[in-house]
């Protein structure tokens, strides 16, 4: 379904486009809101915010190729928000991370399927420990697919910082994930082969 | 031959191109010389294992004493690339020399590279099922659309069209501008005589006259706004207010004959600046448009009107609002 086609009928009111919208989105703003908040209840309550003022907004969004980062944006808004709010008041009820990924799953095999959760939580640790400006850099750049360009306006800094940040993010990602893979063993799901061949 | 004379002839036991008994004497001093035979072997074809693992630590050490050190901690960028595939020529020939060598600059590419796919897989997490419902019950209001400045004109008159006092209000102004124009002292009737009954003939006439002109223009007007939607550029939203003026024209002419008997008493007050015949009048004339009205809109429009065949009515729906 053509997105343009779909944002149109948006606007117009139909709410079954609406409703495919968010159907195609969810994943999307939960597991970006899950990455900033790193808290399943936390991160579900703040995707919906985030629908809402799509929904009320989505006539500000008059570039329609350009709707997936604006998404991303208000998102990205939505939740340093909802952060500033739990440093004030602390969630009572934290989810640990593998439950968060706990989650029906069409993968047909099930050990896939644990070694995939395994790794996604393992990633998700990794990237807690980066510096607040890395993991968002990784994760608007390498999770989110964002341009240089407009992960620098998002943040606000230099393009040239953006482009030598993200790669010194990258391979400080790939450093925690290699200390925490030790640490956990053989289990913990970084089950990358050893070699590389180009 | 001793260890001296080895290293400084070594070229040529490397290259084979030493004489016979060079070569001879050189065997010799290998079989008693260990070191100088694991030199020959690393510079020889033979050694290239040994080779591996005494250059890890040389050039370290050699890295250290010129250029500084390791290059780990100044690739970074090359790396991702080199992982990315963006790396190309001799950049990417250098980090796959480098890597090849260098187990903590292997193990990084090696995660990159399982990054480079489990990252963008991790852009979707599906939440439960409840979680589309819980944003549509949050988001059910309908949407205020925003109209075009012209649709938002038409939907105003639509809106004023579709009012149901709408036929007698227009009516009633009607009534009121003719009497104002026609039966006043300052009139264009002037001066005129006064028969008993209170109208003089002229005024009469005047008023039957303006009525059947005033109805007229209505009608005209019902039947230009009418004929708006065989034209293939003029909108729905236009046709269905057209075939609504036309309809309301109609009354607009019924109520306008029927009234015209009050007119002319309201005309007689009026001419003889009769304050309390003049709103008694007027109340009568009130309340004989309203049950006028009453009776058109029970009522198809009877002479005269512009009657909208069924089919159109239900095509078009001139009273009905948009999507309902």
């Amino acid at each position: 379904m053509d997105l343009t086609a779909l944002i149109e009928r948006c606007r117009e009111g139909d709410d079954l486009a609406w409703e495919a919208l968010v159907r195609r989105f969810q994943g999307r703003v939960y597991g970006l809101a899950l990455f900033y908040l790193g808290n399943a209840e936390e991160a579900r309550d703040l995707a919906q915010e985030v629908f809402i003022r799509i929904y009320r907004r989505l006539d500000a969004c008059t570039n329609d190729e350009t709707f997936v980062p604006w998404m991303i944006q208000i998102a990205r808004n939505a939740a340093i928000d909802r952060l500033r709010r739990i440093k004030a008041r602390p969630s009572a009820v934290s989810v640990p991370v593998e439950e968060m990924y706990d989650l029906p799953s069409s993968e047909p095999d099930p050990a896939e399927n644990l070694h995939r959760k395994r790794r996604r939580a393992l990633i998700h640790r990794a990237l807690e420990k980066l510096s607040r400006i890395n993991r968002e850099i990784v994760i608007l750049k390498d999770i989110e697919g964002m341009s240089l360009e407009r992960i620098a306006s998002t943040l606000n800094l230099p393009l040239g910082t953006i482009k030598s940040r993200s790669h010194r993010a990258r391979i400080e990602l790939a450093r925690e994930v290699i200390e925490l893979s030790s640490e956990e063993g053989p289990s913990s799901g970084n089950g990358v082969e050893v070699g590389v061949s180009r | 031959m001793n260890c001296r004379d080895f290293e400084e002839k070594l070229h040529l036991f490397v290259g084979d191109s030493a004489p016979a008994v060079l070569r001879a004497a050189a065997k010799a001093h290998l079989a008693e010389c260990g070191r100088c035979r694991r030199l020959f072997e690393s510079l020889s074809g033979a050694g290239a294992a040994l080779d591996a693992v005494a250059d890890e630590g040389l050039t370290t050490s050699i890295l250290r004493r010129t250029s500084g050190g390791p290059v780990c901690a100044k690739i970074e960028d090359r790396l991702c690339g080199w992982v990315d595939g963006t790396l190309t020529g001799l950049d990417a020939d250098l980090i796959a020399e480098h890597i090849e060598h260098c187990a903590g600059c292997r193990e990084i590419a090696v995660t990159l590279r399982a990054l480079s796919a489990d990252l963008p897989a991790m852009a979707e997490v599906e939440p439960d099922v409840r979680f589309v419902l819980d944003v549509l019950d949050r988001t059910s209001r309908r949407r205020v659309e925003r109209p075009t400045p012209l649709e938002a004109v038409a939907q105003w008159w639509g809106r004023l069209v579709r009012r149901p006092r709408f036929a007698q209000e227009l009516a009633y102004c009607a009534a009121m501008v003719l009497l104002l124009i026609g039966g006043g002292r300052s009139g264009f009737v002037g001066e005129a005589p006064l028969r008993d009954s209170g109208v003089p003939v002229w005024a009469a006439g005047g008023f039957a006259h303006a009525t059947e002109l005033l109805a007229g223009l209505v009608h005209r007007v019902g039947d230009d706004l009418g004929a708006a939607p065989s034209r293939p550029a003029v909108p729905k939203e236009a046709k269905s207010i057209s075939i609504g003026v036309k309809r309301t024209s109609a009354r607009v002419v019924t109520t306008l004959d029927v009234t015209g008997a009050c007119a002319r008493r309201v005309g007689g007050a009026l001419m003889r600046w009769d304050t309390i015949e003049i709103w008694g009048a007027i109340r009568d004339l009130r309340d004989g448009i309203g049950n006028c009205w009453q009776d058109s809109s029970t009522t198809e429009p009877s002479s005269g009107g512009a009657r909208i065949p069924e089919h159109e009515r239900q095509q078009v729906g001139p009273f009905a609002t948009r999507g309902s």
